[in-house]
């Protein structure tokens, strides 16, 4: 999901206005991407719905509302849910923020570099990065010798509390809410914090008061989508939480994975997916989320928010001023010109570790995962490459992957070529369309489609596993395609066509080519979010097709075994290698 | 095979292992589905280990029939639904225990019928071999603690697991009812004999006393070995093969079998499984004595078969389940009233979990 908003150029001149007919003719092409996400979205999830206000004998019954409503402990886990994601949104903007500022100040070349320390963990995926944790938290593990040799004197329990769970949801996403942030700041007219310092004002006073409010649209935008895929998540409580840090998705997995309780996990789908559009529609109504999907900046509404806003930042900027230049007069000038980049560059390392934390656990010689692990040894890279277990996962997730590329390419490439060449309301209702499988919680899309493949003998099927992934990965590469056609220059097109050439061979000389990066990216990206996804793997899948994320997950929870470290470095390995070739691929405006 | 493997640790050896992992799955794979083979689902960790050298690696050598294992669910009754529900026999062979049989069974025909005419089921423990179910292994759960931490003042009963003042220490217990019920109605003073039907108010009255103590609920057999073993908890109840593994490993863990339940594991094939012939040579191939004493070289658990015991190696005796000074504090776990109530005991245990 990371670069979606992030090749975003806000507020960008739209394609040269085509003739009404062209552009009614276009549009005609988002219509397989529509008709795909009405069967495998919309139907899927009304259905769930439906199901859920229907009795055991079928007729219209609230019964299973009262059932659940009865017993205190869903809204409890709603509640958990809900402010887990609430705080780990808030440590993701407070933390991602200097990042994200950071990265907008540096040079294009060294961002560039810089910015993959970000994606990278962005895409190895929250499995790895989660079972890291386990390790280097653990009571005897690594994080509490150095606090121990700190003078700390009993060992600290990290694991299994609710400020880890917290913490390393945040970390999680942090990656997401960096990139999302980072457009908007780099649209900022460089030339207009000078103009305020030549004004006069001191220089907290232009960043809070000039600089921030023109961030503020990356940072609406990243706040919305850290806390609805922060919702859906489930990875960190299970794996770093105890009980009472429960969230809807673990209940879902129970009822519908252990009890096959279709009936209660709809309910629980329905109360999640309310909830999230409601909060979904205040966010609307207090920040605007045009942001989000990338219009013209955030109008920052209506006027008492928009006041209050402003006076809040002059209340800070006013606060920040005084301090610093108190500092300042301490120390004989503004000297915190190293205090940014600390804070960003520390914030990236602690991304960092524990992605390059597993790699040598991959080569210890114990059975068990350890931190620092002890000797040198292939078996367990051995064990995962004799395993057909492992291999088939591994197989299998390649070619799911690869088929959910090639058709999520071809559903957003015609859609993103269709919307990005109309200007009427059917192009912005398009738009929004294919927007939609990010807004949705991605565990109740899961639990849809496992609902209604059940019903049609697709569940536990490759090609459902496929669908699934297509309908979660076409935002992403929607937006990369749309950004690219938007990008390019139709005068082009129409000089070709004055020329002679009829549309197919404009397409095929001319638009295909210039556009040929964004579409190699887009296909890439599909393939990756594939290659990574666990959620609908582990639903649709019926806990028999397995990919190479659902056999990790499942490693981690009945086998913690050293193998899991070998595969995740072969995740690392591919992710790696695609992403730079996508990286490499995406054009630059 | 063999020459392959030689080549390839050769070539892992020697530094070439990134180019070999994004090739190898295509090769391997290939090589996999050349011969026949089976799918066993087992419960992994050294349970796998074990079997792979007591009953995979022997029938591989014997038969040609190569050997592929799955780790099961903690839970893997849905999962057996599915495979035969849908027809996709992602293993032919499967561990179970009897609670998970009679809980099946509640919900239909799940089971290929064994058919094992040259086995006698008065060679084997009692209830080891029915029609639908032959089990190989006998074991026990427990509790593991800390020798390190708890030192000379370990805990003795699930009454001292309950006294946290007079045994400090960082606590965990297994995330289903099963069995924690049971400690839960021990540690209130309920004799082992006299637990069945299990008062499950009382259980949980119980469970209120401890339960700000237990700061992990492991959910597999893994995760208990895990903190266990990495001394994130000090004690636990927990299967005694989990534990020994994190004993023979070298940790300063022991185990105390007072109070403990025992049960026995064993082999199923889903109905309509298209290599159920197959599957039934392995399993008599398992049903042997000897074959059966050689799992307890990496797995404590005891052999099914009456003389299975005769082979077991000396040192490897007094860590079993059935060794003389265990047997008698255990009492068998009743898998038909955990086939019974299970689900509605679980479910309330689960919002009790979450309140």
């Amino acid at each position: 999901m990371s670069n979606t908003t992030s090749t975003l150029p806000a507020g960008q001149a739209t394609a040269p206005r085509d003739k009404r007919r062209f552009s009614i003719d276009s549009i005609a092409l988002a219509a397989p991407g529509g008709l795909f996400l009405i069967v495998l979205l919309a139907i899927p999830t009304l259905s769930l719905i439906g199901l859920s206000f229907q009795g055991m004998d079928g007729a219209f019954s609230l019964s299973i509302y009262e059932q659940m409503f009865g017993a205190k402990i869903y809204i409890d886990v709603l509640v958990n849910t809900f402010s887990i994601a609430f705080q780990a949104t808030v440590l993701c903007l407070v933390f991602g923020y200097p990042v994200a500022y950071w990265l907008s100040r540096l040079e294009n070349r060294p961002r560039r570099f810089a910015m993959w320390f970000v994606l990278l963990p962005f895409w190895t995926g929250a499995l790895l990065k989660n079972f890291s944790w386990i390790v280097l938290l653990a009571r005897n593990g690594i994080a509490n010798s150095v606090l121990q040799s700190m003078g700390m004197e009993a060992p600290a329990d990290l694991l299994y509390q609710r400020t880890t769970v917290i913490f390393a949801v945040a970390h999680t996403m942090m990656p997401l809410a960096i990139m999302t942030m980072l457009p908007s700041m780099l649209a900022v007219d460089r030339t207009l914090v000078p103009a305020s310092r030549t004004l006069g004002s001191k220089p907290m006073q232009s960043f809070w008061r000039v600089f921030f409010p023109l961030s503020m649209p990356g940072a609406t935008a990243a706040g919305l989508l850290v806390f609805v895929s922060a919702i859906g998540f489930f990875i960190t409580p299970q794996l770093l939480g105890g009980p009472r840090d429960t969230v809807i998705g673990q209940l879902l997995i129970q009822q519908v994975t252990q009890m096959l309780n279709w009936r209660l996990a709809g309910a629980i789908a329905t109360m999640l997916l309310a909830v999230t559009l409601i909060f979904v529609l205040l966010y609307d109504r207090v920040f605007g989320i045009s942001s989000v999907t990338g219009g013209a900046s955030a109008k920052l509404s209506s006027g008492p928010v928009r006041d209050f806003g402003h006076r809040v930042l002059n209340l800070i900027a006013m606060i920040a001023t005084a301090i610093s230049e108190a500092f300042a007069k301490v120390l004989g000038g503004y000297r915190f010109g190293w205090l940014l980049p600390t804070v960003a560059i520390i914030t990236v390392l602690v991304l960092l570790i524990p992605v390059v934390a597993f790699i040598p656990m991959a080569f210890g010689e114990s059975s068990f995962l350890e931190f620092p692990p002890r000797g040198l040894s292939f078996r367990w890279m051995e064990t995962y490459l004799t395993s057909p277990v492992w291999t088939d996962a591994t197989l299998r997730s390649f070619y799911i992957a690869l088929a959910c590329a090639v058709l999520t390419a071809f559903i957003a490439g015609l859609g993103g070529y269709g919307v990005a060449r109309s200007n009427g309301k059917l192009g912005s209702i398009a738009f929004m369309g294919f927007m939609l499988p990010m807004i949705v919680p991605n565990i109740v899309i899961a639990v849809s489609l496992a609902y209604f493949f059940a019903n049609i003998g697709l569940l536990a099927t490759d090609i459902g596993i496929i669908l699934g992934h297509t309908v979660v990965s076409l935002p992403v590469v929607f937006i990369i395609v749309l950004t690219t056609f938007k990008a390019h220059d139709w005068r082009l097109d129409q000089a070709a066509a004055t020329l002679g050439a009829n549309r197919f061979q404009v397409l095929r000389h001319i638009t295909l080519p210039m556009c040929q990066g964004g579409l190699i990216a887009g296909f890439l990206f599909g393939f990756l979010h594939s290659f990574d996804e666990l959620t609908i793997a582990m639903f649709v899948g019926g806990g028999l097709r397995q990919t190479l994320p659902k056999q990790m997950w499942d490693d981690v929870i009945l086998s913690v075994s050293p193998t899991l470290a070998a595969a995740s470095l072969v995740v690392l390995l591919v992710v790696t290698v695609l992403f730079v070739l996508a990286e490499v691929a995406r054009p630059r405006a | 095979m063999t020459n392959f493997k030689m080549n390839r640790r050769t070539l892992l050896k020697s530094g070439a292992a990134g180019a070999m992992v994004l090739a190898a799955p295509a090769i391997l794979t290939r090589q996999a589905f050349a011969a026949d083979s089976l799918t066993i689902g087992d419960t992994g960790g050294p349970y796998a280990e074990a079997f792979r050298l007591a009953f995979y690696d022997p029938f591989e050598a014997e038969t040609g029939i190569r050997i592929n294992n799955i780790v099961l669910s903690p839970d893997p009754v849905p999962q057996y639904q599915m495979l035969v529900d849908t027809n996709y026999f992602l293993m032919d062979v499967s561990v179970m225990t009897p609670e998970h049989i009679d809980r099946l069974n509640r919900e239909g025909d799940y089971f290929e019928p064994l058919n094992l005419p040259n086995v006698n089921s008065d060679d084997f423990v009692q209830g080891a071999i029915t029609d639908k179910f032959a089990a190989v292994y006998m074991f026990a759960i427990s509790m593991g603690y800390r020798a390190d931490t708890l030192g000379d003042n370990a805990p003795e009963s699930w009454a001292d697991f309950w006294n946290t003042t007079q045994f400090p220490g960082r606590r965990s217990l297994y995330r289903s009812p099963i069995t924690t019920m049971e400690i839960a109605l021990l540690a209130d003073g309920v004799a082992i004999d006299d637990l069945y039907p299990l008062d499950i108010d009382r259980a949980f009255a119980s469970l209120d006393k401890i339960k700000n103590e237990i700061a992990v609920w492991w959910t597999s057999g893994a995760q208990s070995t895990q903190i266990l073993q990495n001394g994130e908890v000090d004690m636990l109840n927990i299967w005694n093969t989990r534990a020994q593994t994190v004993i023979d490993d070298g940790a300063p863990a022991a185990i105390s079998w007072v109070e403990g339940h025992y049960n026995l594991g064993g082999w199923t094939i889903p109905k309509g499984s298209p290599k159920a012939d197959m599957a039934r040579r392995f399993i008599e191939f398992t049903l042997d004595p000897e074959r059966q004493a050689k799992y307890t070289e990496i797995l404590a658990v005891s052999p099914t078969h009456l003389k299975g015991y005769d082979f077991v190696p000396e040192d490897k005796r007094g860590n079993l389940p059935t060794a003389p000074g265990h047997i008698e504090k255990l009492r068998p776990l009743d898998n038909a009233y955990w086939g019974e109530n299970l689900s509605a005991v679980t479910e309330r245990f689960e919002a009790w979990l979450l309140s």
